[in-house]
């Protein structure tokens, strides 16, 4: 209960300093940034909740009902960009679209057009975040849809085919309805990653909550008005977390069919098939292969002289912040998750909530939740030490890693204590008894069944964070002590600085281990089709 | 040896939370005897079962097991001391273990040359040698059971326990298992106790059975006296079928009903003359053309070799009549019956 408690002190902060006098710089920013902020906010979620709506469901629906060429590999390619931030994204096409990138030179030199002569779409607009962040989101709103749609009983689309309705008019009538529950889950999911994103915001020059929080903290200097805007972000990210969870009770109910048939995917017609390839070959292009493709040019460009020492201080920094952050996570996650099925009190179980809550709520609100109560416990320390024995202890806690690794764990425990909580679900309570009668002792159940059956996902919950930990950005920049480097920072500062290039070592060091959690993912999707298909 | 006594209940009471679902139950099994404990669900059978295993306390009372105490009201031995083996209903078996290990799971402590051979046996009893390497979810819910089975058996406990282990099953196919699981536990010696809501499992695998319910073990008996012998109402109710029809005890030995008067031996629970009522399973009520005592058939029930007509007396009296399938009567014909009872169920009217 303390540690959720400790966990949930971010939140509990910035929330509480809604009720602080405001100063007068909340005062100035209501006057002239404010509506800003609140409507580039409110836009770029509309934007990002159509766009991967869009992309999310008719990708799904395709891979998942459709038979097409390419299929197979699409079903599980379509999830790779999960492993690509938004900011990597971002910034990579900014150099491939940019006036002076290869895509407007081309333009220029095949059309002799000069400056100025011709309109391309800027992509360092708020439109270009709607799209970069629809590229590297659309994939939640995929996986969700795409498992509700597998999981529909195929009577009921029968069903629907027999009373006189086209397959389209099945999609729109039964189908999708039906999934609405997973596909809402999905773009909540989005919409938090949205608003919580900084980099592609930052970088794009768009004001944002994340880049107000940022501006005011570093800009203005106030902590106080930094937090409300933290607060005012929360509530907006609380109406998502409400949305998502009222979603998934639903989903609960719709999902009654347990036994699915082998799906009998529609036959597309030959020119429709070739369509729907096309469709998700353009989507998978455009949110990996070519901003990945990009990358590696630009790294084996710069290979020699960026891959130094200090590149190898950051894999080093950052490798040592995500393994630390991982293995902490994990073991508190063990702590909670068995603290849950041993004693299984409302109290427990309200802690293990209290202490998920972190995941939903964005990098920067929970850098500065962190910041204002170490920054001063810190104070204090130092005050009584240097009264009582006359020497300043300086900073203990804020500007060290101990306030970073504190936010990752506020921030991605929900993580680690999912995982681990399904795992733990697996070994059903008749199992620990079946062990038990059979004459092994509560210790020995734990090493020869919980164990052995929860390895896989006591290393998928470490990867996870770890992965998670590795390309966090906006709360690293806020709480990392001074000249203290990770990849992800290291990346967003030289593309700041337009050094795009020199940029895409890091980035590519942060997408490949980002793609191992997304491999994982698939190979689990397909062992869990294939443990279905085994037992019919 | 003397004759052992691998289970004994004293007095015992069950429940959750303090409120207690199940008391005073005091049943005791001889080496290799096989019961079970029917009753509706949440009557607390499974409950006492669990408390024998030694997962749940008691609340009264004692257990012993091979005459140990293992639980009393304030202490319970942990399970895993108690040499009881238990098959559960969703059958718990290791997904991480193969056929072989999960059998061989409770043999830890033999050694290697002994666990091999025990599980051997186990294997050809339960004749899935040949799939001995394959994992649970590989194997179809019979072969899940008979691996749950004899992973329970291996290490030879004291008692079997079972906890609806045919719940998961096809109906049809229940009674057979059962026959099987029956069968098993004798072949390997077993004192084992199934837990049921289904009589024909029970019957189908049970030397005794306990009829459960209201809180309190009702009957404890072999199936037939169960049947034609139920020693109070929510017997009668519970096992077999059977209507109540009024009558009236005109002396120790004779009651008049509507189909005539009915003389046998009369339960010693009724003392007074006056109204009764008297159970009357299909099978007392016999269909002879000949006999003046006429009823319409209201209703039909095939069952393959028999048919069960559902009959209306004058009195608008509803009973039951078991005939031979081959006589095949319409709904509204009237039908000439008698009443051969040969055991008389006979309760105070309410």
């Amino acid at each position: 209960m303390i540690l959720a408690l400790l966990l949930a002190l971010p939140v509990i902060v910035v929330s509480a300093h809604v009720f602080l006098p405001a100063d007068d710089i909340w005062q100035h920013l209501t006057e002239t940034v404010l509506a800003d902020y609140i409507s580039q906010s409110l836009w770029l979620s509309l934007g990002v909740a159509v766009g991967t709506l869009v992309l999310g469901v008719s990708a799904a629906w395709l891979t998942s009902m459709c038979q097409f060429p390419g299929r197979g590999v699409f079903e599980w390619a379509l999830l790779l960009p999960m492993a690509m931030p938004a900011y990597i994204i971002a910034y990579t096409y900014t150099g491939l679209l940019d006036f002076a990138g290869p895509v407007q030179t081309l333009l220029r030199e095949w059309m002799g057009w000069g400056y100025g002569d011709y309109w391309f779409p800027p992509i360092r607009s708020l439109g270009g975040a709607i799209v970069m962040l629809t590229l590297v989101l659309y994939p939640y709103v995929y996986l969700l849809s795409r498992a509700a749609f597998l999981n529909q009983s195929l009577c009921v689309l029968d069903v629907s085919r027999t009373l006189g309705n086209t397959p389209s008019q099945t999609f729109f009538r039964v189908a999708l309805p039906l999934a609405r529950p997973a596909i809402i889950a999905g773009l909540s999911l989005a919409l938090m990653e949205t608003l919580a994103d900084y980099g592609t915001v930052s970088y794009f020059g768009i004001s944002t909550f994340t880049t107000g929080i940022f501006r005011t903290w570093f800009g203005m200097g106030s902590a106080a008005a930094a937090a409300q805007l933290a607060a005012l972000l929360m509530v907006f990210v609380l109406v998502l977390i409400v949305m998502e969870k009222l979603s998934r009770r639903q989903a609960q109910y719709h999902h009654t069919s347990r036994h699915h048939q082998q799906l009998k995917r529609f036959q597309l017609s030959t020119s429709k098939a070739w369509l729907a390839f096309a469709f998700c070959l353009t989507v998978l292009l455009a949110s990996f292969v070519i901003p990945a493709a990009q990358l590696l040019q630009w790294t084996l460009l710069v290979a020699d002289s960026v891959i130094d020492d200090a590149f190898m201080t950051l894999v080093y920094n950052s490798l040592k912040l995500a393994s630390l952050t991982a293995l902490l996570a994990l073991f508190l996650a063990l702590l909670l998750s068995y603290g849950k099925r041993l004693f299984g009190g409302a109290l427990v179980r309200f802690a293990v909530r209290l202490a998920s809550m972190g995941y939903a709520i964005p990098g920067a609100v929970i850098a500065v939740g962190v910041m204002i109560p170490f920054a001063w416990l810190d104070n204090s320390i130092d005050s009584w030490s240097r009264t009582n024995l006359d020497f300043s202890t300086g900073l203990l806690l804020s500007g060290t890693l101990v306030a970073v690794i504190f936010a990752y764990l506020v921030r991605f425990l929900a993580v680690a204590i999912q995982t681990v909580e399904s795992g733990l679900g697996q070994v059903r309570l008749s199992m620990d008894e079946a062990a038990r009668s059979l004459g092994h002792s509560p210790l020995a159940v734990l090493r020869k069944i919980h164990m052995p059956m929860l390895r896989g996902s006591l290393l998928t919950a470490l990867l996870l964070v770890f992965v998670d930990v590795l390309k966090e950005l906006p709360a690293t920049l806020i709480l990392r002590p001074f000249n203290f480097n990770t990849l992800a920072v290291k990346t967003f500062e030289l593309a700041s600085d337009e050094r795009l290039a020199e940029a895409a070592p890091t980035a590519l060091a942060i997408v490949a281990t980002g793609l191992l959690p997304v491999i994982i993912l698939s190979i689990a999707i397909t062992r869990s089709r294939q443990l279905d298909s085994d037992k019919a | 040896m003397t004759t052992t006594t691998p289970l004994k209940l004293n007095n015992v009471s069950v429940g959750y939370q303090g409120t207690p679902v199940l008391e005073n139950v005091d049943l005791s099994l001889k080496q290799g005897e096989i019961a079970s404990l029917l009753g509706p669900s949440g009557c607390g059978k499974s409950s006492l079962l669990r408390a024998i295993a030694g997962f749940e306390p008691v609340m009264q009372g004692s257990i012993s097991i091979n005459h140990h105490q293992v639980a009393a009201k304030g202490f319970s031995l942990p399970p895993e001391q108690r040499k009881t083996g238990m098959v559960f209903q969703d059958f718990a078996l290791f997904p991480h273990l193969n056929v072989r290990d999960n059998i061989g799971f409770g043999l830890s402590k033999a050694s290697r040359k002994e666990k091999k051979n025990r599980t051997d046996q186990l294997l050809d009893l339960i004749g899935l040698k040949s799939i001995q390497s394959n994992y649970p979810h590989q194997l179809s819910g019979g072969q899940q059971q008979r691996v749950a089975l004899a992973r329970a058996m291996a290490p030879r406990p004291d008692i079997l326990l079972l906890d609806e282990p045919f719940s998961s099953m096809d109906t049809d196919m229940r009674t057979q298992l059962a026959h099987e699981v029956g069968d098993m536990l004798r072949q390997d010696g077993m004192t084992a106790i199934l837990v049921t809501h289904d009589q024909h499992e029970a019957y189908a695998m049970a030397d005794h059975i306990g009829v459960i319910g209201e809180g309190r073990l009702h009957q404890w008996g072999k199936p037939y006296d169960l049947y034609h012998r139920p020693a109070d109402r929510f017997v009668a109710d519970f096992i077999g079928e059977g209507v109540f029809i009024p009558g009236e005890l005109i002396r120790t030995d004779q009651i008049q009903t509507e189909l005539g008067m009915v003389k046998g031996k009369v339960s010693s629970a009724i003392k007074s003359i006056g109204r009764v009522e008297l159970l009357l399973r299909p099978d007392d009520i016999i269909h002879d053309d000949n006999s003046k005592l006429k009823a319409e058939i209201i209703a039909k029930d095939f069952r393959g070799p028999v048919y069960i007509y559902t009959l209306r007396l004058q009195s608008q009296q509803k009973i039951l009549c078991l005939v031979q399938s081959h006589h095949d009567h319409k709904v509204g014909e009237n039908l000439g019956i008698r009443l051969d009872a040969e055991h008389l169920a006979v309760f105070p009217r309410m």
